[in-house]
């Protein structure tokens, strides 16, 4: 549907789905929307957001999905955008999504909503789980103890979403409830009152808080709330807050976030223990998961079963991928070749011609080559994800990734990253933690991918013949090494005092539904083909035209941009033992795929790939030769990684910062083994 | 029954203990209460391999499992109840 055609309709109803992670809320969200759902990022974080429609009755509802959090403080990025938007984009009413096996800690986060004074409706999710677990939830008892319509839904099987909508639609139109007034003692409420009469007297508090709400929150100690009223020079009541803290931490005896915490969670005992019954004793429940749980999180078994789930993902991704990227790349090479057949049979003049092959079809191929990889490794991540096993893979490496200063959760991108470097940052997705993200990010590109193996083959084939796989293996090391060595860095200087404790659920295990599965590899994938693939697609094009002009030159020949651009470059390569054009201009078009850096040599020393072994050893010695591969694992990634970097972190900045450090990174390794090479060797010698 | 609180991270597999107190900071109190961790909360460890992180559950709900890092479940100071070992103990400490 057109942007144009929507701003036309009368304004639309907002609905947003609010709830834990592990609750269902995206399986909800997708049965409540179907396929008409988008795909974006919150306004200047790394954070996804979707939105989708719902139609009910010929009423037209947006849904928007917030990201899943435990609570609504200023804990993380996530709970930060989830509770700015409840309470600064009025949504119109709140599916707040329950998990009904794990009740308590869910409706931790419902109260929340509740004591925001919004308008909520819950999905009481997981029920047929509930059941087999011998739960006995009288869902219209905890309804009339909450004060809130309850629907009782199995997403995984469509249930129930229908009823939801229909409540949600009804709730779009009523008047939103005062704010729910838990009752927290004595003590507290006193000073509740005091700093909520002191807020009511400020109309630009009052318009943007609920008064009570705010006033439990800064008694909490929220930072962020903190902060916005000493920004705004709220110093009267940042001096109550102060006054009231000493007074209560002196009554109670002890921290007041604690004591409001203990009352919050008393309350919802209450609820819980008069609404619910458990028909089975806890012994009797050693479930599938634990047994599960019992092999794949053994001491010892653990790893191994975590190295073969990880080998059978990469097998997937790329020995299913790899056919599939053949059938498009020849797919292309003909459809190149019928296009200057049939160009040069009308007569178009040859710039033309190859503009529109090697630049637009070249570019267009060169996007739709990484189609295939990208789809089957998120496949693979969301039946990995879905079923629960990340959480695990999670806990098993954690304590590994934990002594190189990242979180479990890092170790699949970075091997994914062995075989291509744009899945396995876009695999970073899992993580939650925007620094243990960012960290894995800027430290994927040094994973050697497959596309610099062709370099590594060429020149240690033609210099050391003996120890080919050796020297290659010591590039792959060399990778590693100094992903560890930059990731230690990047912590300790870029990411100072941000600790992220390691604390995460390890949901039960579950069979994922094909539709989950589906819709996360297509939403995945497609974005990575839209954003990424308009950057590609440039590139490609902007290089394309550096070789080609000024008119009339020679492909990539010195006269041209490229060959120009090379000269000038060559003196700064000087130090690393590669100062000449051809290499230059060869490590400018190994910006577009790395092993796109043999092609060029071959290109510009006139020779075909199968001359060029021979080519190189007049050009290059043993020691530059080294210093060369070196250069070509570390300096700047490939424009397609350039671009998922971009989409990922959603940042020019960060993008920027991993071109730059790359290269420099780069230039300084392959000097340090030039220099230090020769100085041995002339030791030697 | 022992009265001597000591932390989380010490207590073996298939133990339970009560929540006594939380010594960490803010933020990691903060995560730990949206978590269900809060003082007088029952948990019992599922796995305890004496190093990385740790299994557990909490309250009566015995389905939801919790990773938490050592570090975290340091900070958590517990007292110890009544041993059980019926058909829900842990498992870990395999050796």
């Amino acid at each position: 549907m057109g942007e144009a055609a929507l701003a036309k309709m009368p304004k639309e109803k907002v609905v947003a789905l609010a709830g834990n992670p592990n609750s269902g809320k995206t399986s909800i969200f997708n049965d409540l929307t179907g396929s008409r759902q988008h795909v974006g990022n919150w306004p200047g974080v790394t954070v996804e957001k979707k939105e989708g429609k719902a139609v009910y009755q010929g009423q037209i509802l947006k849904i928007i999905d917030l990201p899943g959090t435990y609570s609504l403080g200023a804990y993380s990025e996530d709970e930060l955008i989830a509770r700015n938007f409840i309470l600064f984009d009025h949504p119109d009413a709140i599916i707040n999504v329950v998990d009904a096996t794990n009740l308590e800690r869910n409706l931790y986060l419902t109260l929340q909503l509740l004591e925001m004074g919004v308008k909520v409706v819950v999905a009481l999710n997981m029920m047929d789980e509930a059941k087999k677990q011998g739960l006995d939830i009288k869902v219209d008892k905890l309804s009339s103890l909450l004060g809130v319509p309850i629907v009782p839904t199995v997403a995984t099987r469509q249930e129930g979403i229908k009823e939801v909508l229909a409540e949600a639609a009804k709730m779009v139109l009523k008047t939103p409830p005062s704010p729910l007034a838990l009752n927290y003692g004595r003590e507290i409420e006193g000073e509740i009152n005091k700093l909520e009469a002191l807020i009511g007297q400020d109309p630009f508090l009052t318009q943007r808080y609920p008064a009570r709400w705010l006033a439990v929150k800064l008694l909490e100690g929220d930072e962020r709330l903190q902060q916005e009223l000493m920004e705004n020079k709220k110093g009267s009541i940042l001096a109550q807050l102060e006054k009231s803290r000493k007074a209560l931490a002196t009554v109670l005896g002890e921290e007041v976030e604690a004591v409001i915490a203990e009352r919050r969670y008393g309350f919802i005992n209450g609820i819980v223990k008069e609404s619910v019954k458990r028909q089975k004793s806890l012994e009797e429940r050693l479930t599938l998961s634990d047994r599960i749980d019992k092999i794949v999180t053994n001491r010892y078994l653990g790893v191994p079963v975590f190295l073969l789930l990880m080998w059978i993902v990469f097998q997937f991704t790329f020995k299913l991928g790899d056919p599939l990227v053949g059938v498009i790349e020849g797919a292309f090479e003909s459809l190149n070749g019928v296009a200057s057949n049939r160009l040069e049979a009308i007569g178009a003049p040859r710039l033309l011609i190859s503009f529109l092959t090697d630049g637009i079809i070249g570019g267009l191929g060169s996007v739709l080559v990484f189609i295939p990889p990208i789809f089957l490794l998120f496949l693979a991540i969301s039946i990995l994800e879905d079923s629960g096993y990340m959480a695990r893979a999670a806990y098993i490496m954690d304590r590994f990734m934990h002594a190189l200063g990242l979180h479990g959760k890092s170790f699949l991108p970075l091997l994914i990253g062995f075989g291509c470097n744009v899945p396995g940052i876009m695999a970073t997705r899992t993580l939650e933690n925007r620094r243990d993200r960012l960290i894995t990010i800027l430290i994927n590109p040094l994973m050697s991918c497959t596309a610099r193996l062709p370099v590594y083959v060429l020149f240690a084939g033609a210099f050391f013949p003996a120890y080919q796989g050796w020297v290659i293996f010591s590039l792959y090391l060399l990778g590693v090494a100094l992903a560890i060595l930059m990731g230690k860095l990047f912590k300790s200087v870029l990411f100072k005092g941000e600790v992220a404790p390691f604390v995460m659920e390890l949901p039960p295990y579950r069979v994922p539904t094909l539709r989950g599965l589906f819709i996360h590899m297509w939403e995945r994938g497609s974005c990575f083909v839209r954003k990424a693939g308009t950057i590609i697609f440039g590139v490609v094009v902007l290089v394309w035209a550096l070789s080609n002009l000024p008119p009339g030159v020679e492909y990539a020949s010195p006269e041209s941009f490229i060959g120009r651009i090379g000269s000038f470059l060559a003196p700064a390569l000087a130090p690393a033992g590669f100062g000449t054009r051809e290499a230059a201009a060869a490590l400018i078009f190994g910006i577009l795929a790395k092993e796109v850096v043999v092609g060029t040599l071959g290109v510009l020393y006139g020779v075909g790939e199968e001359g060029l072994s021979e080519v190189i050893t007049q050009h290059f010695t043993p020691l530059s030769a080294y210093a060369f591969m070196v250069m070509t694992l570390i300096y700047v990634p490939c424009v397609a990684t350039i671009a998922a970097i971009r989409r990922e972190t959603n940042s020019w900045g960060w993008t920027a910062f991993a071109v730059g450090y790359s290269l420099v990174l780069g230039w300084v390794m392959a000097v340090l083994v030039f220099q230090m090479g020769r100085l041995i060797g002339t030791f030697l010698i | 029954m022992w009265e001597k609180s000591f932390p989380l991270s010490f207590l073996p597999p298939g133990e339970k203990a009560k929540v006594e107190d939380i010594t960490g900071g803010l933020t990691l109190r903060q995560r730990l209460t949206e978590l269900g961790i809060i003082r007088g909360k029952h948990v019992q460890v599922i796995r305890n391999d004496n190093f990385g992180p740790l299994i557990i559950t909490i309250g009566d709900n015995g389905d939801c499992r919790l990773a938490i890092g050592r570090g975290m479940a340091q900070k958590i100071m517990v007292i110890k109840e009544g041993n059980k070992t019926n058909g829900r103990s842990g498992f870990g400490q395999d050796a």
